[in-house]
């Protein structure tokens, strides 16, 4: 209320602004300049001028969207993929009792084993072509998405179901009425957890066997020492990894749910 | 109350599962090329643990994750009671540990090998870097998540500062570090097995990167199954100590 309480507040804030963009340029500043300064040389860090060079040659070659383009897209077949199967096997689990207490441990034991040691046997199976990386990314997508459905339909207030029965609500009045609009703040959950993981999994796939992609990319930069092209391959994940986020959150304000506390122990 | 029926569906489905795998891999029902029979396999794998070359992998996978998950707790633990005690610090720093914690961060362990060499040290680094974020991102939800109203009454009563760290503070942040670390051990045998595969000579992840290389399917299956033991008995040592010290806690929420 009173105004030094508000001036405290507003040098806070600025404080906290004003730290934040010094903190950003600094370490820029800093990654830039790390070579006069630290000594360390620019083949192990590189710097931001040389990594913004390669960028602007490998667009010069054309390679630069072949590369986005090539993960992007199979991130998006992993998590279409992975979203399609786990959601039916999490409604399947989640409203069958006996399924769901049959195959419960299984599906635990299946998130705690670590998939992506699946990849080299992926490899023989699909070939070092777009299934492999798809068939990563499907591994990691669609447990997340059959747990968190399923996690979704304990949420489901039986007392409002029953309710609803009582009332005489046919079985589809109850599933759009009550149990989706229970179960979709952790469908949206597990939905924004799947995306990092599909890319994660379309990246490694690409450290195993690939021609194009961010992995790619970035692993071929490590095989050949080129500090650049590697942390032209992480920068360019990072901004898409930020516009996911962005995209989410949004959608996440739009459809009204709010950093849901649907969030659970998922495992790569 | 489980019922005991169940356990003995699921044991059946075990059973049949392995068996149906074993009959379809003999008789050319399901692919040879993609599935060896699992007899086969656990032949090889008793081969591979007498002839003692499976555990020289299966300890130097035992062993990174370790030692980089046990750095990465007890970094993250440190840096997060810092910035858990400095709020200006803590907001400052808060958007970049949430951009850091948001990378792909598997994705990063080629910089880890350019940075470290293909040894053991380079996974422990890349490992150490998986938890120690994680750590300290829950560290600070746990401070987040202390209540004010019980500080304040404590206070009110007379509770030294002392008493209230340790009656109100250290219980509250506890279950967080440990949720924190049930995901930790998670990622830190991804780091590991991401690690080993991209460029090692040792090495769960390399054994079966290696395996898939001379298209040696019983190998990959060994592999897999070594990793599988360990990594469970790495994630349900965790969940079990958790469960038995915070039974009580309520939910964990980020």
């Amino acid at each position: 209320m009173s105004a030094p309480a508000d001036d405290e507040a507003a040098a806070r804030r600025w404080t906290i602004i004003g730290g934040r963009v010094a903190l950003g340029v600094g370490m820029i500043v800093l990654w830039e300049h790390s070579a006069e300064l630290f000594g360390i040389n620019p083949f192990w860090l590189s710097r931001p001028s040389l990594v913004l060079e390669t960028a602007i040659e490998f667009h010069a070659q054309g390679d630069l969207w072949r590369h986005i383009n090539a993960t992007v897209l199979e991130t998006t077949l992993g998590l279409l993929s992975g979203c399609v199967i786990g959601i039916a096997l999490g409604i399947a689990l989640g409203s069958v009792r006996i399924l769901r207490d049959v195959f419960e441990p299984f599906l635990l034991v299946a998130n705690a084993f670590p998939k992506i040691a699946m990849a080299p046997l992926f490899l023989i199976w699909f070939g070092i072509g777009l299934a492999l990386k798809v068939a990563v990314a499907f591994s990691l997508v669609f447990i997340v998405m059959a747990l968190s459905t399923y996690s979704g339909f304990r949420m489901v207030r039986p007392e409002l179901v029953n309710n609803a029965r009582l009332m005489g609500a046919s079985g589809t009045q109850i599933f759009t009425k009550i149990v989706l609009p229970s179960i979709m703040p952790w469908l949206f959950a597990g939905f924004q957890v799947s995306i990092t993981f599909a890319l994660i999994g379309a990246v490694l796939g690409e450290f195993i066997a690939a021609q194009a992609g961010l992995g790619f990319m970035i692993d071929d930069g490590m095989a050949s020492f080129e500090s650049s092209i590697v942390f032209l391959g992480l920068v360019l994940l990072l901004i898409i990894v930020w516009l996911i986020n962005m995209t989410m959150e949004w959608l996440a304000r739009r459809l009204g749910m709010e950093q849901s506390s649907a969030t659970a122990a998922y495992n790569t | 109350m489980k019922r005991p029926w169940i356990v003995t569906v699921q044991l059946f489905i075990v059973v049949a599962f392995f068996a149906g795998w074993e009959f379809g891999a003999r008789n050319g029902v399901i692919n040879p090329e993609w599935f060896s029979p699992p007899a086969a396999v656990v032949a090889r794998l008793f081969n591979e643990l007498a002839a003692g070359t499976l555990m020289a992998h299966v300890s130097t996978t035992t062993l990174e994750t370790l030692a980089g998950f046990i750095a990465g707790v007890v970094g993250g633990v440190a840096l997060g009671i810092v910035l858990g005690l400095m709020d200006r610090l803590r907001e400052i720093l808060m958007p970049y540990l949430m951009a850091i914690y948001g990378i792909p961060r598997p994705a990063l362990a080629p910089i880890f090998v350019l940075w470290f060499g293909i040894g053991i040290f380079s996974k422990v680094m890349l490992i150490f870097s998986l938890v120690y974020f994680l750590i300290v991102i829950y560290v600070i939800a746990g401070y987040a998540a202390v209540s004010p109203s019980l500080v304040d009454f404590a206070r009110t009563n007379g509770a030294s500062r002392r008493q209230i760290l340790s009656k109100i503070v250290i219980p509250s942040v506890l279950p967080y570090i440990f949720a924190g670390m049930k995901l930790g051990i998670g990622l830190a045998i991804v780091g590991a097995v991401v690690g080993e595969i991209i460029a090692s000579r040792e090495g769960l992840g390399y054994y079966i990167f290696q395996a898939s290389q001379r298209a040696d399917l019983e190998g990959i299956y060994v592999g897999l199954a070594a990793l599988g033991v360990v990594s469970l008995a790495l994630v349900f040592a965790l969940e079990w100590t958790d469960r038995r010290l915070f039974h009580w806690r309520r939910e964990v929420v980020l």
